[in-house]
């Protein structure tokens, strides 16, 4: 049988009640729920981004700069032709999604930020690249999510968005720290 | 959300159906494999599977979102968008379990004592989200203590201890006889197998066996986590005198389309079961007759059988779906501390090599243990004589116990 362990105070449950106004975001700020280092992407998202028109294929997909912010307008999905087929296949309705091109300097390990829920897909040539991590906040936009990659540096990379509504999204691409 | 990791994608797994063949096993690597298919399905069958596929990956939506009528009607409250975000392409829910907010998969269900559901304000699932100027219900976090004992031979070993203080209720307080009851997202692989097993009650989805039918889960699970009405669940998961909620637009009634909600099923019932990772021959044999002198397969039963999928008498799910009391430390408590008896479903056992492969490990109801050997240590009420009989074993034979389960 488990041995039953006399119970300390801390397992308490504790009703914090607060007035219903009070009571609306019972656990703070969504911002603080990361468990990776987000220093880097929380202090490039506060600051103000550059705009971006998302391309619609491969040969329009517009240039993101590494380690800056980008505010992307994303046309509607079903305008869109991707590389290659989105790795998570989702619904098209009322999605937004789009192709960016980005370089990174050299070979290594790069996260990806974003601000929304977007599925998102990084292609070389003509391969999709498997993410080595994600992790995320949903309660929060800045960022609300993060993937991580190895990346080849020195060549065009693909970033695709798909499968969530949001019709812009900001974005980030670091080293990982 | 969750996001396939680096795995070999294995194409070409032809399913292998023959008369008491064992259970079906394919290199499944997640729902998005596009040749994973439990049973052979024809182009219409993959066209609805496929729809299923993208209708389980896809967040859903406020209602009235434009363009979106097949996924709106989210919320107001809800614990995550999609089922994908919990399910982690079909297999059990994405680690880690730590000190902490609750993560999204871990579900806080509210019960009383009696067993029933639905006596909160919050309804059955304490909602951990909600759409934009709604109040979130409340969530929990999590806290861990270590419970430290040792072998008969003196080996130490440590378990930890969950505990999950309420942070934050929205309207009001959860009545005394409340029962928290934490749950984490189990895979939903295998599903068709369960469904066609033979048992003496209909109860068998769920940690608990609770629930008889793929549709009646899955009808709750668009009901309470995602706030969704469907064909089985009219309402969604809002408390008694929540007027935001039960008051809130609807994105259609019900808000999945039948046609859709089959896809859903169609999707869950095609995924195979990940294949096994037997050790040598000689440890094999071992390492089985080990786990059944030990008694864990009286629950964990070798065979069971199965009606109605054609050349298939048996599976092998290493449980007996029948729900059983393990003791006051893996019981639900209500929110004076105190263990209510709980039954749970004997765990199904395949897969847990995959589930290794994609580590952290999240064991039990509520993904407490973090390896096969706590999960064993955290055993008592009606596997008592079990547990200790593992314990009495010398450390080499535990070892290879515990090496063979993590092979299923
Ligand atoms: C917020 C997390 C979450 C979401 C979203 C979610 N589930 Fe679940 N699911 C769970 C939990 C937790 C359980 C265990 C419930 C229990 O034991 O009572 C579960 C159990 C199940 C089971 C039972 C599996 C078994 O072995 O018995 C199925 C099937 C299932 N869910 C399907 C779905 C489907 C389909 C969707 C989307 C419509 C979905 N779930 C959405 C968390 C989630
Ligand atoms: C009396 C029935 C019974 C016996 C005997 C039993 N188990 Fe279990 N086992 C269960 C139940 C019920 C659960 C689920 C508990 C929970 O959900 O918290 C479980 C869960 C598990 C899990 C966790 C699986 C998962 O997916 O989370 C493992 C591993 C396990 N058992 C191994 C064993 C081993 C090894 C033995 C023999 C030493 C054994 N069990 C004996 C009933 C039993």
């Amino acid at each position: 049988m488990m041995p039953l362990l006399a119970r300390l105070g801390l397992s308490l449950l504790a009703l914090a009640m607060g007035s219903p106004a009070s009571a609306q975001e019972p656990a703070g700020d969504g911002c603080q729920a990361f468990r990776w280092n987000v220093s880097a992407e929380r202090a490039l998202f506060a600051g103000a981004g550059k705009a971006l028109d998302a391309g619609r294929d491969a040969a329009s997909a517009a240039p993101l700069l590494p380690a800056q912010l980008a505010v992307v307008r994303l046309p509607a999905q079903d305008t869109v032709n991707y590389a290659r087929p989105p790795a998570k296949p989702r619904l098209a309705d009322g999605a937004h999604g789009g192709l960016l091109r980005f370089t990174v300097p050299s070979d290594g390990e790069y996260r990806v930020a974003l601000s929304s829920a977007h599925w998102i897909d990084v292609v070389d040539g003509a391969t999709l690249l498997p993410s080595l991590d994600f992790h995320g906040a949903s309660g929060c936009a800045a960022p609300r999510k993060l993937v991580r990659y190895r990346l080849p540096g020195g060549r065009p990379l693909l970033l695709q968005f798909s499968g969530a509504v949001d019709s812009t999204v900001r974005v980030t691409v670091t080293p990982e720290p | 959300m969750s996001r396939p990791a680096a795995w070999p994608l294995l194409l070409a797994a032809i399913p292998l159906l023959a008369a008491a063949a064992p259970t079906p096993r394919v290199a499944f690597t997640g729902s998005g494999d596009p040749e994973a298919a439990l049973l052979p399905l024809d182009a219409e069958a993959r066209r609805l599977r496929d729809r299923g596929l993208a209708l389980f990956n896809t967040d859903h939506v406020a209602a009235g979102t434009e363009g979106a009528a097949a996924i709106d009607g989210l919320g107001p409250v809800y614990n995550a968008a999609s089922c994908d975000a919990c399910h982690n392409s079909g297999h059990r829910a994405r680690g880690p379990i730590v000190d902490g907010p609750a993560p999204l998969p871990l579900v806080i269900q509210l019960g009383t004592a009696s067993g029933t559901a639905n006596a909160s304000p919050y309804g059955a699932v304490l909602n951990a989200q909600a759409l934009p100027g709604v109040a979130v219900e409340g969530r929990a976090t999590l806290r861990f203590d270590h419970l430290d004992g040792r072998y008969p031979d003196g080996q130490p070993w440590r378990l930890r201890r969950p505990r999950y203080p309420i942070d934050a209720v929205a309207r009001a307080r959860l009545p005394a006889g409340t029962v928290i009851r934490p749950r984490i997202a189990p895979p939903v692989f295998g599903m068709a197998l369960i469904e066609a097993a033979r048992l003496p009650s209909p109860g068998r989805f769920g940690w608990q066996a609770a629930v008889p039918s793929l549709a009646e889960q899955t009808a709750i699970a668009y009901a309470h986590e995602m706030g969704i009405t469907s064909r089985l669940r009219p309402q969604p998961d809002c408390g008694t005198g929540d007027r935001a909620c039960l008051e809130a637009a609807n994105g259609g009634v019900p808000e999945v389309a039948d046609r859709d909600f089959d896809a859903v099923l169609a999707l869950q019932r095609s995924l195979p079961v990940p294949a096994e990772a037997p050790l040598a021959a000689d440890a094999e044999a071992a390492g089985r007759a080990l786990f059944i002198d030990t008694g864990c397969s009286g629950c964990h039963v070798v065979q069971l059988p199965v009606d109605g999928i054609a050349g298939l008498d048996t599976i092998t799910a290493w449980s007996d779906l029948r729900s059983h009391d393990l003791g006051p430390g893996l019981a639900d408590r209500d929110l004076a501390d105190r263990p209510q008896p709980t039954r749970f479903r004997t765990a199904p056992l395949w897969g847990l090599a995959a589930a290794r492969a994609k580590a952290p490990l999240l064991l039990l109801h509520d993904g407490r243990a973090a390896s096969v050997e706590e999960a064993i240590l955290w055993h008592g009420g009606e596997a008592s004589a079990a547990r200790a009989a593992f314990e009495k074993q010398t450390a080499t034979a535990r070892a290879l116990l515990i090496r063979w389960v993590e092979g299923r």
